[in-house]
């Protein structure tokens, strides 16, 4: 090969190679970078709302896992007073969050939207969030809970 | 032959007339016109530039299908890939530009790099097998009983079959554009050239098939230098090329079915021979040669109208049948793929060939009438048996079904377009806003203006439809009046055809 030509190939592969592996890189550090923004040193929590199992759940649903990944309910645990940020996305219907006993929504919850809640639960307790939209068979089991633990807890 | 000097340029008309029996009509040379276009296709980095960007969207939609959002709206997968791409094909690359998506299409590059061990230089070697280029892998030859379109005409119905789930489910799409990937990549390892691309990809075959009326085409100049050339550059590959990786011998094409302008021939043709035709659509001057080609006019007409039912339609049965994976109705879905398998290959094709009989018998029953004028005669204008009135016949399906295709996709992208500006901020679904327009509500374009842009679309397909009928008749039976007789029958059919579409789209 003439060294034109291997520059020509040389130049093309290191491309293809910084397409192949740059690209999913480039993704997940604008995403890391996103949440790292909103969070500012508290926690984040991705729940996801599935209809099709009747859940609320931090399991990450996504294209790949949605069709065959069982979703564990949420069950998402804070300190007291301590802020916090709730991501809450639907991967298939409508469907509208709230924690009745804080008083909090109901927020509608889009499919393939994120709805972005910054909380702080001054009371320890076991709270409970559930759906206010009907959104399919399972519904009424739409659950998922939030524990807020107390200092020396 | 005669040539319209209208439209060939000084250096053309100045030298003997060439051989091309293809052009018949209105052709210009684009290469000629505008030289740098004919230089820009001569680099031999253009193809790899070409799929480049494609490649890496390509890549990206199916990482967004991957970790993306399973909601089909929101992912830029379903998205890009069934609402922006699939309507930019049809509706402008198809009827402008025949395959030139072939010419950027990633699916099969990443198994023809590997193939050729380069991605943008040529192999070269004096002999290898008969070809002057080097390949790598087992080089076997395609078997000759399937050189044919029946695969993919096969495999294109099976996709349609699940298109329910096809254009809402983004891994769906991501399993099927890398499934084609990865045999793409191991059918060039096994076999030579782009065999993934002729004979199995279901794109391909439908690109293939409505190339024929686009309006362009690579063509060679001259007949007489590609028979007369000693190297034939084009099939076998020289220095400057790789042998036509479809397998074509230009100094026989006069149809665009299976040239997939990937340009190797401009760049290997010793001779400057090769030139990027502009024709206008709709020509009348090509045709249907065998079954498969038939089969696959008719397989798009029916599916046009199918895909307009269950995705346009009010008929909520039908939908919840195609759409198993909701419902988990699969005896429903059985009952679907039945109907469509059935009208597609039985009822359609049985009702054309009828209709094609009906069309002979009453061209021979006009001509008991009438004498066949002399000219008819010396024309050598036989009686044209059943099986070339079915082929010649089914072309006019092809302008037709082409039209039918961008009615349908009309709404598909004015009602669903504003998805594109939201998903552009958000391909991936993850709460992004890249460009502040990820909460672009949803809202149809025109949608009281899209009916009437569909009625036209349907109408023009019928005219282009009929003039080609047309044209086919006249050249079967050379008498006006038993041209006039077998056609009727089947301008019949399209007129029906193009009614139904109608009540369809506008209700």
């Amino acid at each position: 090969m003439r060294w034109k030509d291997g520059l020509k190939e040389g130049v093309a592969l290191a491309t293809l190679l910084l397409v192949f592996v740059g690209l999913p890189w480039a993704l997940r550090a604008y995403e890391n970078g996103q949440v790292r923004r909103l969070a500012t040193g508290r926690p984040v929590f991705t729940v996801y709302a599935n209809a099709a199992f009747g859940t609320w759940t931090t399991t990450p649903l996504v294209g790949w896992t949605y069709f065959w990944r069982k979703p564990e309910p949420a069950h998402i645990q804070v300190r007291a007073g301590q802020p916090f940020v709730l991501r809450i996305t639907a991967v298939d219907v409508h469907h509208s969050f709230g924690i009745p006993q804080l008083g909090i929504g109901p927020y509608d919850v889009e499919p393939g939207r994120f709805l972005k809640l910054e909380l702080k639960v001054d009371e320890p307790g076991l709270y409970t969030f559930m759906c206010y939209t009907v959104c399919g068979r399972h519904h009424e089991k739409m659950m998922g809970t939030l524990e807020v633990v107390g200092e020396g807890q | 032959m005669s040539v319209r000097p209208d439209v060939m340029t000084e250096s053309v008309v100045d030298r003997p007339a060439p051989k091309r029996p293809y052009l018949k009509g209105r052709w210009m040379d684009l290469g000629e016109r505008v030289r740098p276009l004919q230089g820009l296709l001569r680099w031999r980095s253009f193809q790899f530039l070409a799929i480049l960007p494609n490649l890496f969207l390509f890549y990206f939609f199916i990482l967004a299908a991957l970790w993306g959002t399973p909601v089909g709206n929101r992912n830029i997968m379903i998205v890009f890939v069934w609402i922006l791409w699939w309507f930019i094909l049809i509706t402008l690359w198809v009827p402008l530009a025949g395959r030139l998506w072939c010419t950027m299409c990633p699916i099969p590059a990443l198994g023809e790099w590997l193939q050729r061990l380069r991605l943008v230089t040529v192999r070269f070697a004096s002999k290898a097998k008969g070809f002057k280029n080097v390949l790598f892998g087992l080089n076997r030859k395609w078997p000759r009983a399937l050189d044919n379109i029946w695969l993919q005409n096969l495999l294109f119905l099976t996709l349609a079959t699940f298109s329910a789930l096809l254009v809402t489910r983004p891994i769906v799409s991501a399993f099927v554009l890398g499934g084609m990937i990865v045999l793409a990549l191991g059918l060039a390892l096994v076999f030579r050239h782009r065999v993934f691309c002729r004979y199995l990809c279901p794109v391909s075959g439908f690109l293939g098939l409505y190339a024929m009326t686009s309006s362009v085409a690579l063509r060679s100049r001259d007949w007489d230098v590609c028979v007369r050339c000693p190297t034939k550059g084009c099939m076998l590959g020289s220095e400057n090329g790789w042998g036509c990786p479809w397998m074509v011998y230009m100094g026989k094409l006069d149809r665009s079915n299976y040239c997939g302008l990937c340009f190797e021939c401009l760049k290997s043709c010793p001779n400057d021979n090769i030139g990027l035709f502009v024709r206008p659509f709709g020509v009348t001057e090509t045709r249907i040669l065998h079954l498969d080609e038939a089969y696959k006019a008719f397989i798009m007409l029916v599916l046009a109208a199918v895909y307009s039912v269950t995705l346009l339609g009010p008929w909520g049965t039908f939908k919840d049948w195609a759409n198993v994976t909701e419902t988990g109705d699969w005896r429903g879905f059985l009952a679907y793929a039945a109907l469509v398998w059935g009208a597609c290959l039985v009822a359609f094709p049985a009702m054309y060939g009828l209709l094609v009989k009906v069309s002979q018998w009453a061209s021979r029953w006009r001509g008991r009438r009438v004498l066949v004028p002399a000219s008819a005669s010396a024309n050598g204008a036989g009686e044209p048996d059943f099986r070339t009135l079915f082929l010649r016949f089914s072309y006019p399906l092809v302008p037709l079904g082409l039209l039918a295709w961008i009615a349908f996709s009309l709404p598909l992208f004015f009602v669903n377009g504003s998805y594109i500006v939201s998903v552009l901020s958000d391909p991936l679904g993850w709460g992004w806003d890249l460009l502040g327009t990820a909460h672009v509500p949803w809202k149809p374009l025109i949608p009281e203006w899209v009916p009437v842009l569909q009625a036209g679309v349907l109408l023009g397909g019928l005219a282009v439809a009929l003039r080609t009928g047309w044209a086919i008749a006249w050249e079967l039976w050379r008498d006006p009046r038993r041209a006039r007789w077998g056609l009727a029958p089947m301008a019949g059919l399209w007129l029906m055809v193009t009614v139904g579409f109608l009540w369809l789209f506008t209700g």
